[in-house]
């Protein structure tokens, strides 16, 4: 009896202790950049620029976020021009890859997003150029960047001879059921412009290759904005499934495909 | 001349028959007693005067009077006396005969006024004119019935189908409770786990007119299982038995235990099966099998008016070889729980309140290890595990009111389903990584139904019945990844379903003369998707080579029947017609999606009609002859062609002998070409006619040892049946050989 009435003091009292570290959880302002790798920072003058991503960099569409800091307040920026652009120098030559900078010179939820394609792995230079719209401050700066091998990004030649690059943005982890299906569609202007190709039709066609089936209700990628198509991809078991694309623009023909394991 | 041959072969004939039987004469050899007693009603305790009183296996019999007595003259034995009466359900005493004066007996009978179900007597009622009660499977027990014809897959577990309708058109319950099949390929019916030696009797409910026992738009079969008996305070029996055209080897065992208020059963039963030879010795490979069951029940009384009855059965199955599937079984399990009290009311109008609870999990593995997947044209080079599980949990009460002239009873049946079905695809090529989906992604249904059942004596000559049923069924997909697959495939958020369905019948019968009645029956019923209907994923259906999937979705299938049945008895013969009509509407049916995909679906409407006639006439000296054929004709309007798996015209002829214990009988099963099939629905293909002959005996040795023997399709033909899957063959000649042997205290 003794032990059981120790037992359940013992068990109020932790209890207690669970509660009050639940209740007394201090409530700070949130780094709108918290899970994110910081992967490049510079102080100019009264500001400061970090430049984040959602994990490592590879091969393929990825995610930049660039928190804008007053560094004298310590507090956001939230009106800014923001740009960046991506270089590989190869020696002999010189080439950038597809990027995109933010639509307005907002922030949303405190972080200037952007993107960059990186179409091959290796060392890459991040550009990056920040006017402080508060205090007119001018940050401009670049760093390496080691870009992983990925399958993300195939470069496809069409039949009218012209060199497009296809991103598979999503599914990231692919899972069964219907999956958002997000791809981007650049061409190579020239060396150092890929702008986005927004009048492709798109058809896919996902396939089990070792059971010679599809899946139904697959919805083809439709352009949203900026190169950007979403459409839906419907995993009916886990495995290995194929994605056959097959992309109509005008009397030009492209094809390529994507291997993607199902968990 | 000829009045002399005749005299010649009598002699023969007698000397024959003594040969055979050296223990019958003993019967005269014994003293006679006089049998009195009095039938009553249950309901309101009046005597129910002219009932038939029959003394089974033999043509003895007597009726009561107008103030319900009766007296018959027996020679000492053990009997079974079947009491049977215009408006009452008939019952069967069983009987033992001393030297000594016996009690009077007082039989009471429970009025039931319009029957709907065939009742298969298998065990209490010797010697029946239907069923060899030790007939080797339950298979062999259900293709008695014209009415049913079985599925066939394998040397195992054939599934009934009823009036050529099966899975979730028909109701399959084992003493009332529900058991789901845990395999989404249909290799487990529920009709397995009863095994011949713990099965009392089969009532087959065609059509949808009696809906006590479950919401189904074809009918059911209840299986009830014996329980322990109050009569036999100790009792052993066993048996040994062979079958050779599979090796087949058998123990079965029972042991009964009986004090004057608490009684036990257990029973025991093990069986391995070889591969089985087809007609002509071809050999079905990959067709063996092995198996274990076992049941115990308790039940105690408690004074006069409570009885609680507690039983298991567990069955266990493993390596059973399916020849016109995919895959074999590799091992089976299940266990069925009931717990039920009885309660006889003391009120006056309340007769009685039963109460069960049950509970039943169904495991079911099943793989390809064993076949050569790299030659197959259905998903080669891999191989495919598979499990499935169900888990049902259940409340029946049932409320019996009488006053004179009407009874009606009241039943909540409540049920609780869990089902899970999964696949494991394995590349025999190490590169591919391995493929799982989930079959059944674990979906839960609740259903709840009320049940009017509804008697009413109108008169001498007209009875009344009626049934009205709700069913209300709530049901989803539990596990995550299901719930994606399907709203995936479906594009649709929820799964979710809700149903409700109502049902309702009514019959009249007319009593044109004493022995002649004519019963005419209509219905109005829905019964709803079963949860592979709704929720099965990628189910693979060897009949037609697609890939099932559910559709939660689906409309409940709705029935419009009517039947109509004459039925003549006299004391010598018996003759029955039934025809009846079903008009499906919303009819399920698997849909080609795309390729080799199909969805269920409903279309707008099928029928199916048919008629069945059965007859048996005693032809003296201890001859009885039984027929019965049944034609089914099943049309799917939509499509415009046959139904599937509809039997053509078939049937039997028995004719059997008895003397004293032993028994003999010649029996065939024949069915005609079936050239009605479905090609767009299903894939089936046309069927030759077939007749088989069956030769049993069972010969009584003494007072401990019966001995069974008996040859099956005799002439060794080689066929198969219409509901054969994959044109399976049936079995060729079998021997079969048993030994009985037990010990008895009364």
């Amino acid at each position: 009896m003794k032990r059981i009435k120790i037992l359940i003091t013992l068990l109020v009292a932790l209890l207690f202790i669970i509660n009050c570290e639940d209740s007394t959880s201090p409530e700070k302002a949130t780094d709108p950049a918290e899970g994110l790798a910081l992967i490049g920072e510079k102080t100019v003058q009264n500001t400061e620029v970090r430049v984040y991503s959602d994990k490592g960099l590879e091969v393929g569409y990825n995610k930049i976020y660039i928190k804008v800091t007053d560094s004298i307040t310590d507090k956001l920026v939230e009106e800014a021009n923001v740009s960046i652009s991506t270089l590989m120098d190869m020696g002999q030559m010189k080439h950038a890859s597809p990027y995109e900078n933010p639509a307005g010179s907002t922030a949303e939820e405190g972080l200037f997003p952007c993107a960059a394609t990186f179409i091959m792995s290796g060392m890459w230079e991040l550009h990056v150029n920040v006017h402080n719209l508060d205090n007119n401050d001018v940050v401009e700066f670049q760093f390496d960047v080691e870009i992983a091998a990925a399958g993300n990004t195939k470069k496809v030649t069409g039949t009218d001879s012209m060199t497009y690059f296809i991103t598979l943005v999503q599914p990231a982890a692919a899972k069964v059921g219907l999956n958002d299906f997000e791809l981007t569609v650049n061409y190579q202007k020239n060396m150092m412009s890929f702008p986005a190709v927004e009048d492709v039709i798109v058809k896919i066609e996902p396939s089990m290759p070792s059971m010679g089936h599809g899946s139904p209700n697959n919805v083809d990628p439709a352009h949203q904005q900026h190169g950007h198509y979403m459409g839906k991809v419907n995993f009916t078991m886990t495995g290995d499934w194929r994605i056959d694309l097959n992309f109509f623009r005008g009397d030009s023909l492209m094809h390529t495909s994507y291997d993607i394991n199902v968990q | 001349m000829y009045n002399k041959q005749k005299k010649t072969m009598r002699p023969y004939l007698f000397i024959i028959i003594v040969l055979l039987h050296p223990f019958w004469a003993m019967q005269f050899l014994l003293g006679q007693s006089i049998i009195q007693g009095r039938v009553t009603s249950q309901a309101d305790g009046t005597p129910v005067p002219l009932t038939n009183i029959n003394v089974l296996g033999s043509l003895r019999g007597t009726a009561c009077d107008t103030a319900g007595m009766f007296e018959l003259t027996l020679p000492a034995g053990e009997y079974q006396l079947k009491f049977s009466a215009m408006g009452f359900r008939s019952k069967i005493y069983s009987l033992n005969v001393g030297r000594h004066k016996t009690e009077p007996l007082s039989i009471l009978l429970e009025p039931a006024i319009i029957e709907f179900s065939d009742e298969i007597v298998v065990s209490g009622e010797k010697l029946l004119d239907k069923i060899d009660d030790w007939l080797n499977s339950t298979d062999d027990i259900l293709q008695k019935e014209e009415s049913v014809s079985m599925i066939r897959r394998a040397n195992f577990a054939l599934e009934p189908s009823l009036r050529g309708m099966s899975a979730g058109r028909i109701g399959v319950v084992v003493d009332g409770m529900k058991i789901f099949s845990a395999c989404v390929d249909r290799m487990d019916p529920v009709t397995a786990y009863v095994e011949v030696e713990n099965l009392q009797k089969m009532d087959v409910y065609k059509g949808s007119f009696d809906m006590t026992k479950a919401a189904s738009i074809g009918g059911t079969i209840n299986m009830v299982t014996k329980k322990p008996d109050f009569n036999r305070p100790f009792g052993m029996q066993a048996e040994t038995g062979y079958e050779s055209i599979s090796q087949l080897r058998r123990f079965r065992s029972e042991l009964n235990y009986a004090s004057k208020s608490f009684a036990a059963r257990a029973t025991f039963s093990i069986k391995k099966s070889d591969d089985y030879f087809a007609g002509g010795k071809a050999p079905i490979m990959n067709s063996g099998y092995q198996k274990n069951n076992y049941k115990l029940d308790f039940v105690n009384r408690f004074g006069l008016r409570h009885l609680l009855e507690f039983s298991f059965i567990g069955d266990n199955a493993g390596d059973i070889g399916y020849p016109a599937l995919l895959m074999d079984a590799r091992k089976t399990k299940s266990q069925i729980y009931r717990l039920e009290h009885k309660w006889n009311s003391p009120f006056p109008g309340f007769q009685s309140l039963n109460s069960m609870f049950y509970f039943n999990r169904i495991e079911h593995w099943m793989d390809d290890f064993q076949r050569d997947v790299t030659r197959r044209s259905v998903m080669p080079n891999m191989y495919m595990p598979m499990f499935g599980k169900t888990k049902t949990l259940g409340f029946i009460e049932e409320f019996k009111f009488t006053r004179p002239n009407h009874l009606l009873k009241v039943i909540l049946d409540v049920y609780r389903l869990a089902a899970f079905a999964d696949m494991k695809m394995i590349s025999i090529f190490p590169q591919v990584s391995d493929m799982y989906v989930l079959n059944i992604g674990d979906a839960i249904l609740y259903n709840t139904a009320v049940v009017l059942d509804y008697h009413w004596m109108l008169s001498r000559r007209w009875r009344w019945r009626s049934n009205l049923r709700v069913d209300d069924s709530n049901r989803d997909i539990r596990d995550e990844n299901g719930r994606r697959l399907l709203s995936g495939f479906w594009n649709t958020g929820d799964i979710k379903q809700t149903y409700a369905a109502f049902s309702a019948s009514a019959a009249i019968e007319y009593g044109i003369t004493k022995n002649q009645t004519l019963q005419l029956a209509l219905a109005q019923s829905e019964r709803l998707p079963t949860h592979s209907e709704n929720y099965g994923f990628y189910l693979y259906n060897y009949t037609d080579g697609y890939f099932y999937t559910g559709n939660p979705l689906l409309q409940p299938e709705r029935s419009c029947q009517a039947e109509i049945v004459f039925e003549r008895t006299t004391a010598a013969a018996q003759f029955r017609l039934n025809t009846y009509f079903n008009n499906i509407q919303n009819y399920i049916s698997g849909l080609v999606q795309y390729d080799e995909f199909k969805v269920y679906s409903n279309i707008s409407s099928a029928y199916i009609a048919g008629l069945e006639v059965t007859g048996k006439v005693k032809l003296g000296g201890s001859l009885l002859l039984n027929a019965a054929a049944a034609y089914s004709y099943g049309q799917n309007r939509e499509f415009n062609e046959p139904l599937p798996y509809i039997p053509p015209f078939e049937g039997g002829v028995s004719l059997q002998y008895s003397r004293g214990s032993s028994w003999f009988s010649a029996d065939s099963r024949f069915g005609s070409a079936q050239k009605r099939f479905a090609s767009q629905t299903t894939l089936e293909d046309a069927t030759d006619a077939f007749i088989i002959l069956n030769l049993r005996s069972r010969i009584q040795l003494g007072d401990f040892l019966q001995i069974k023997l008996g040859v099956e399709n005799a002439f060794d033909r080689f066929y198969h049946e219409h509901l054969s899957i994959n044109n399976l063959p049936g079995r060729g000649r079998n021997f079969y050989l048993g030994f009985n042997y037990w010990i008895s205290s009364r």
